[in-house]
């Protein structure tokens, strides 16, 4: 999986026109600004993941964000400077995602500025209804510039962390440790699905090829549940390993597990299975030596 | 493909026969066991990529034939991606002993014969 990252001073372009509609509004919203600003902050307060970040920053901090973003946009409106409001929202919508903000949160705020926006315009004496709808055509084309370019960022930032956790899960869903030059270890921890079972399996089989191994001990001790498909799946590596000459081993069955592999009656075949690690390397050991010797005898 | 070793028979198979290559094969294979004096039977996959339904068929039957004449069959040098897409496919050999190489199966060979 690749992340697909947009630019988005190449995607979007907004017009002449549409950039006289924004100034329009921006004309409008400043004459307001003041009357609106207590009730729009009083609606975000209602929103917990934005009370949170409030209450976690202080008044001082707040006022020098808000300054910024203000200056930033007013540049962006009245200077033609579009791409450090693009880069700035971007930057915004990166942050939220590290701190865990929703983004349908995003939504609702938006949602909040533009019912008030809408409710003062009808209490708003304006002349003009062609101006009316000047205002709230600039007010959605605004709003819609900065949610994509917020969400942007928002799914970048959230692309690469879960691009991060595959790799890591991927990293560690296959440990495979070598104890002896004819025996290797695979302890598995978490639910095992099909895929991770075809992964772990394939895996397996490099490895055995790679490191000429003779037995495999499976230890389930963190596998939390053994049902009728863990155990599918584990007959299927086994029979896999037995195809190129291997011993599959399961440890690490605890008696809780036992009773529910026996009452589901999910079937491991006739794989050897034992309690604990310990007594698996054991065994597996005591099956090596009986190999070895057998092979000496018989030269 | 056939290798003689002492009264063991080394088969080594080739990737992506046909099925006229298929039953040349077997009538040599019943040629060189007619020979008599074989104990045990080993072959080698180790150049196969790819087996197929009619492949993995036919090497089961080879298999079945052998044992029925009390020879010991070892399978051996099944790749990774072999292995991977034989349990996939829900194809087995019938429970055959299988090793890793080639000096792994003969270790097991000696095992079983004496």
């Amino acid at each position: 999986m690749t992340i697909l990252r947009i630019d988005l001073g190449i995607k979007m372009k907004i017009k002449e026109k549409q950039k006289k509609l924004i100034k329009e509004y921006y004309t409008f919203y400043q004459k307001v600004e003041k009357e609106i600003s207590k009730e729009v902050l009083e609606k975000i307060e209602e929103i917990p993941s934005f009370k949170e970040l409030l209450d976690s920053t202080s008044t001082k901090d707040r006022e020098k964000n808000s300054k910024i973003s203000r200056q930033i946009q007013e540049d962006a409106i009245f200077s033609d400077k579009w791409d450090e409001f693009y880069k700035y929202q971007t930057s915004l919508g990166e942050t939220y995602a590290k701190l865990g903000i929703p983004l349908v949160d995003w939504f609702d705020l938006t949602n909040i500025v533009r019912y008030i926006m809408i409710e003062k315009l009808q209490n708003f004496s304006v002349k003009d209804s062609n101006d009316l709808f000047n205002i709230i055509t600039g007010m959605e084309i605004l709003i819609d510039v900065s949610l994509v370019s917020i969400s942007t960022g928002y799914l970048n930032t959230k692309q690469s962390i879960i691009q991060d956790q595959l790799k890591a899960i991927k990293e560690l869903s296959t440990p495979i440790l070598q104890v002896n030059e004819k025996l290797l270890v695979l302890p598995l921890i978490g639910i095992i699905d099909s895929n991770r079972a075809k992964q772990m399996t394939k895996e397996l089989l490099y490895k055995i090829k790679e490191k000429k191994a003779l037995i495999v001990i499976l230890d389930i001790t963190g596998v939390p549940i053994v049902d009728t498909k863990v155990a599918f799946h584990l007959v299927q590596t086994a029979k896999a390993v037995q195809l190129m000459g291997g011993i599959i081993i399961i440890t690490g069955i605890s008696p809780e597990i036992a009773e529910t592999i026996v009452n589901l009656g999910a079937n491991l075949g006739d794989i050897p299975t034992l309690q604990d690690l310990e007594s698996g390397i054991r065994e597996a050991t005591k099956l090596l030596g009986d190999l070895m010797l057998k092979v000496k005898t018989n030269l | 493909m056939f290798m003689k070793l002492g009264k063991n028979l080394i088969i080594s198979l080739d990737n992506d026969l046909t099925d006229k290559e298929w039953i040349i094969f077997k009538e040599n294979l019943n040629l060189e066991v007619k020979k008599g004096k074989l104990e045990g039977i080993i072959i080698d996959l180790t150049k196969i990529v790819i087996l197929d339904s009619y492949a993995s068929n036919t090497v089961n039957k080879i298999i079945q034939m052998l044992k029925l004449l009390g020879l010991k069959v070892v399978i051996v040098g099944i790749q990774p991606e072999v292995a991977f897409s034989m349990i996939q496919l829900g194809i087995h050999l019938n429970d055959s002993m299988t090793a890793l190489n080639l000096d792994e199966g003969l270790a097991k060979l000696k095992l079983r014969v004496s």
